[in-house]
């Protein structure tokens, strides 16, 4: 054993050593490692947690405000319809009585048309009487009866007004 | 004659087993490695382990024939 | 080939060549002196306590790792400001994840801190021979007079650097016959009551200050012992008076002869525990100082190099084998005997 260099104080002395090593690093220092990482754990897992609500909070908040959009969106969406259907019926108003002062405007103008023809067919027989009086004027002149001539008269004067 | 010869053959000795061992080890590590490489470094781990433990056996050999070479057998000298 | 040719690695590897050259021509170190015991110091004791320098390493060592922890936790912050914090913090958090593997939380939380410890402590004693120094300033004294007291036979020529004595490479073996007449001297002048000194020292050799701690066999012996025993404290503590059945202690009516068996192989498994722990740490560490010197001895330049890389890795590797394995002893100690559950 001597060979060996073994001695049983030297082996005691390493043992007290070690022991007095552990108790130190046993009593100030693992427990402060430990304590900060089960700490920072904790945070962490706190943190995350945090995270996670205030995500959640968010979420709602954005779907909250979507809403109120969408809302927003289909009121304006049925005051623009309700205003274009207004106009539609503007427009057709206006159409219907442009079409009735229209409708209005080509009566009146056929019938003076008609008037006009009327007073000219007027005037026409007026004048086609005249002339064929003048025109009998000077047949008769040529030789013939009273009673002939005047055949011949309500002939024509028939054949015209038939025309 | 045989002071010179003791150390060298507590080692030589000693170092047949061990060397076997080691060898057979990585082997077996090894093909382990080659047959599914995703838990290799699993596996180098503990065969690095394997290897220091088959390795103090030659060591404990190597720790006698030291001692016969430098410190000497009682009843050698 | 041509890559090598170009002038940088080329006059990079001309000059290993030549650090070669000068290391094997003329820079030649001694072979440090190799012992198992600490050596003591001679002025530095404790009463009858003499401090060996394997001792001032262990010191060295618990300095080391409590200067480290101590400004590591030094004002913690929640958000790491210093680095030191954040690797410990790291390592804790591995090591810690590790056991959990293993032994479950519950364990791991309860001996973290001896795992931790002992891997801390062991690996700035395992890795303290790789410091420049140690093993290399120390104390000179007589060969003739280390011979007569720790049985050193070599001894190496002086030579004078201003203040400073330092060993060069001429080696001085004391032949049979100066054994015998030192031998014979030296018993003479202690019946006289007389300290030893020679007049003529035909060399000297060098004891260091300080040396790894771990190439103490009673270091290694003594924390096996102590982490062995714990375990069984720990196996008491939790198992009462099962845990003894396991050793087959208290020989209870009805237990088979097979289970007295079975008990003596575990008493003599807690042996082969004590002496594995220790002697692979020891041997590891040892072989690795002996490796370096040898090494150094051969080359002085170069060749030692990756062999420091190697220590490096062994060093780590031995810390954590022992501080793991303690831990697994620890785990098996809680566990009540296989055959318990059957009964």
């Amino acid at each position: 054993m001597a060979a060996l260099g073994l001695n049983l104080n030297y082996l005691l002395s390493y043992i007290v050593n070690f022991f007095l090593l552990y108790f130190l690093l046993k009593k100030f220092v693992f427990p402060a490692v430990s304590q900060m990482l089960e700490d920072r754990k904790k945070r962490i897992a706190e943190g995350l947690t945090a995270a996670d609500a205030a995500r959640r909070e968010a979420e709602e908040e954005r779907k909250r405000l979507m809403a109120q959009l969408e809302a927003e969106r289909a009121e304006a969406q049925q005051r623009v319809a309700a205003a274009s259907a207004q106009a539609e019926k503007v427009k057709e108003d206006i159409l219907a009585q442009a079409r009735r002062e229209a409708e209005a405007i080509k009566t009146s103008a056929v019938e003076e048309a008609e008037a006009e023809k009327q007073r000219i067919l007027a005037e026409a027989h007026k004048q086609i009487a005249e002339l064929a009086m003048l025109a009998a004027e000077r047949v008769v002149r040529k030789g013939l009866d009273e009673k002939t001539q005047h055949q011949i008269i309500e002939d024509f004067l028939s054949q015209v007004s038939l025309n | 004659m045989i002071e010179i010869l003791s150390p060298g053959l507590a080692i030589g000795l000693g170092a047949i087993g061990p060397g076997i061992g080691i060898g057979l080890l990585v082997m077996g590590a090894l093909q382990a490695m080659g047959r599914n490489p995703e838990v290799a470094g699993e596996i180098r781990t503990n065969m690095i382990l394997g290897i220091v433990f088959a390795e103090s056996i030659a060591i404990y050999a190597l720790v006698v024939a030291l001692l016969l070479l430098f410190v000497g057998a009682p009843g050698l000298q | 080939m041509s890559k090598l040719l170009r002038p940088k690695p080329l006059a990079i590897i001309i000059g290993f060549l030549a650090l070669l050259v000068i290391s094997i021509l003329f820079v030649r170190v001694p072979l440090p002196t190799i012992l198992l015991p600490g050596e003591a110091i001679p002025g530095l004791a404790i009463g009858n306590f003499k401090i060996t320098n394997t001792f001032i390493a262990t010191l060295i060592a618990d300095i080391v790792v409590l200067a480290l922890a101590f400004l590591a936790v030094r004002n913690m912050k929640d958000v790491p400001e210093s680095k030191l914090q954040n690797i410990f913090e790291w390592i804790y958090e591995i090591f810690e994840g590790m056991l959990t593997d293993i032994g479950g939380k519950e364990k791991a939380k309860a001996w973290v801190g001896v795992f931790l410890t002992l891997l801390f402590f062991l690996l700035f004693a395992n890795w303290m021979e790789l410091v420049p120094g140690i093993d290399s300033i120390g104390y000179i004294e007589p060969v003739e007079k280390a011979y007569v007291e720790k049985g050193v036979t070599v001894g190496y020529q002086v030579k004078h650097l201003g203040p400073f004595i330092t060993l060069t490479s001429e080696q001085v073996k004391l032949s049979n016959e100066e054994r015998e007449a030192i031998k014979k001297e030296a018993e003479e002048v202690e019946a006289a009551g007389q300290e030893y000194h020679p007049h003529e020292p035909k060399g000297y050799v060098l004891t260091p200050y300080v040396r790894a701690a771990t190439t103490d066999l009673n270091l290694t012996i003594g924390l096996a012992l102590l982490v062995v025993i714990w375990s069984h404290v720990i196996g008491f503590r939790r198992l009462g008076g099962k845990y003894a059945r396991r050793f087959a202690l208290p020989v209870i009516t009805g237990m088979k002869p097979i289970d007295l068996f079975v008990g003596l192989l575990e008493f003599i498994s807690e042996f082969a525990k004590i002496i594995s722990l220790s002697f692979r740490l020891f041997g590891n560490i040892f072989a690795g100082q002996v490796l370096l010197f040898v090494m150094a001895f051969l080359v002085s330049f170069l060749l030692p190099l990756p062999f420091f890389g190697l220590e490096l890795f062994v060093g780590f590797m031995q810390a954590f084998v022992f501080a793991i394995l303690t831990f697994i002893y620890f785990e098996q100690a809680t566990h009540s005997h296989a055959g318990d559950e059957h009964h």
